[in-house]
């Protein structure tokens, strides 16, 4: 019974996000929208943080069906997932966007990062 | 206002700030605090009463207490934490203040361990999580030993460690930022001490707002990983009936949010007397130097709170839509990308911006303004999300009842 009320809030959910009084993955979708407009330099360079793999393959998707360009995507589950990315792919400055939901996640490790490098949070 | 008691310790290293609201049934961490390990000049404790009763459960160990000061705030204003947090930190004479909660057991090392952690580390905020056992047979508190509350009816002991600490998924909402957070006074002072917006009126509220702000100025937050404080059950404990501001839907306050993610330092309200031990270095503290704002007299009271028998909800002062900040100014809404907002970005401010006289003229041009296509991926993408989501709960599901199944055959 738990788990059908759980399904019935995402449903819920689903419906207030449909109609916009639930800023969730869209957040993230219409701001890199319009960064892609801008066709600025930075595109190559840019990362997106994400939490889950299902937002990274959303993000592959909208690129695959050519709404968004392909971006880095970082996902970061657990505190160390992040080591993992910084340690690999840190080659020069990179202009990183996350989201708030991931930032509030991961703040330690992030609220760091923003310090060194360029963080969006959205 | 008026102090009952004043500290007379000369240079405590360590000021233990205890907050009651007229609710608490028992201070037995007074008791605890009476058993450490080190010169009881090293610290002080600290009791700060939001209305102008004298508690009687303070009396067994008033002994233990150096200072106690009752703010007499009237019945009928609703209980604001920060306003006593700010007191605590005015009144304070320790380095490091220490907010934590009065009615948890300490091991005899606890005060050692907090003053040793900031010795080896500077510029931090240290918090120490809370082992919480459920079980009623423990209440009224009978002075169980620690292994019993770390034992049966315990929710949170894995493997000796609490799970908040444990966790490494999702800390803010699995971690106990209210049970103890220290930081040095000076530090606190020096952003602005708590801070006093209505957001944080009544129960969604905590340390854990300084500790953002703190995290923002450039200190490093700290979990103590061997000091824990052991909680038992008691009625009320989760804050039920409370007003309750705004908040993410698991009681953490969306306005500290805000705060760390717009790395915010400064209060939204500073309080009169924190402002002035920041800017003035020679204030004296006396009863009547702790300022409350008058305002708060009017702006707090239960009856504007109140529609009929419940709390009106907090609203949220953050104004998002589709990923549009919403400002609103004298000229009218105004929106643009978030993303805008950044330094980076900051040469195209007001490319993007979408103008309306009204909220729900704004709203209505900021969605003309999506380009169609886009409309159409909001839905798709919302509805993959939800699809997703109750694929993996329904596979969560199978294999729990697969793994209970596995059980019962072995058994």
């Amino acid at each position: 019974m738990y788990y059908w009320k759980r399904i019935l809030r995402r449903w819920l959910q689903f419906r207030s996000e449909a109609s916009g009084l639930v800023t969730g993955f869209q957040l993230l979708i219409v701001n890199l929208v319009y960064i892609s407009q801008l066709r600025s330099s930075e595109e190559n360079r840019l990362v997106v943080i994400v939490d889950s793999w299902r937002e990274a393959v959303l993000l592959w998707l909208l690129w695959a069906c050519k709404v968004l360009p392909r971006y880095n995507v970082w996902v970061i589950r657990r505190a160390g997932h992040l080591d993992s990315y910084v340690k690999t792919d840190f080659d020069g400055e990179l202009l990183m966007i996350a989201t708030s939901k991931v930032f509030t996640k991961h703040y330690q490790l992030l609220a760091e990062l923003r310090r060194q490098q360029r963080l969006i949070i959205l | 206002m008026k102090f009952i008691k004043q500290s007379n310790r000369a240079q405590p290293k360590v000021s233990l700030i205890l907050l009651d609201w007229s609710v608490r049934e028992s201070f037995h961490l007074l008791d605890y605090l009476s058993r450490q390990d080190l010169d009881r000049d090293l610290f002080e404790v600290v009791i700060i009463e939001y209305y102008s009763r004298v508690s009687d459960a303070i009396r067994p160990f008033d002994q233990q207490v150096d200072s106690w000061l009752l703010l007499e705030m009237p019945e009928d204003c609703y209980y604001h934490k920060h306003l006593m947090y700010n007191a605590g930190i005015a009144v304070a004479k320790g380095d490091i203040c220490v907010i934590c909660d009065s009615d948890a057991m300490v091991k005899e090392g606890f005060i050692n361990a907090i003053i040793r952690e900031f010795d080896s580390n500077p510029n931090i905020v240290l918090h120490i999580d809370q082992f919480r056992n459920a079980r009623k047979d423990l209440y009224p508190f009978c002075y169980p030993d620690f292994a019993q509350v770390t034992g049966k009816g315990c929710i949170n002991n894995v493997d000796g460690k609490t799970r908040g600490i444990m966790d490494d998924k999702d800390p803010i909402h699995n971690r106990n930022y209210g049970a103890c957070m220290c930081a040095r006074r000076a530090d606190l002072i020096a952003i602005g001490g708590a801070d006093e917006h209505i957001d944080y009126l009544g129960h969604i509220c905590g340390p854990y707002e300084l500790t953002f702000r703190l995290v923002n100025l450039g200190h490093r937050e700290i979990w103590h990983q061997s000091e824990f404080m052991y909680h038992t059950w008691h009625p009320g404990q989760a804050g039920e009936d409370n007003y309750l501001g705004p908040h993410d839907g698991r009681h953490v306050s969306t306005t500290a949010l805000d705060a760390l993610i717009s790395g915010r330092i400064m209060p939204l309200v500073e309080n009169e007397t924190i402002r002035n031990l920041r800017l003035i270095d020679d204030v004296k503290l006396d009863a009547q130097t702790f300022r409350i704002s008058p305002a708060y007299l009017h702006d707090w009271r239960k009856e504007n709170l109140r529609h009929g028998q419940n709390w009106i909800a907090g609203n949220t002062t953050r104004k998002m839509w589709h990923g549009f900040v919403v400002n609103h100014n004298i000229d009218g809404y105004r929106a643009y990308p978030r993303f805008i907002g950044h330094p980076d970005f900051s040469q195209y401010t007001g490319r993007f911006d979408v103008h309306g006289a009204t909220e729900p003229e704004l709203l209505k041009n900021l969605y003309n303004s999506i380009p169609f296509r886009f409309r159409l991926v909001f839905p798709v993408v919302a509805l993959l999300t939800f699809i997703s989501k109750a694929f993996g709960l329904s596979l969560l599901y199978l294999q729990r009842r697969l793994a209970r199944l596995a059980q019962g055959v072995q058994a």
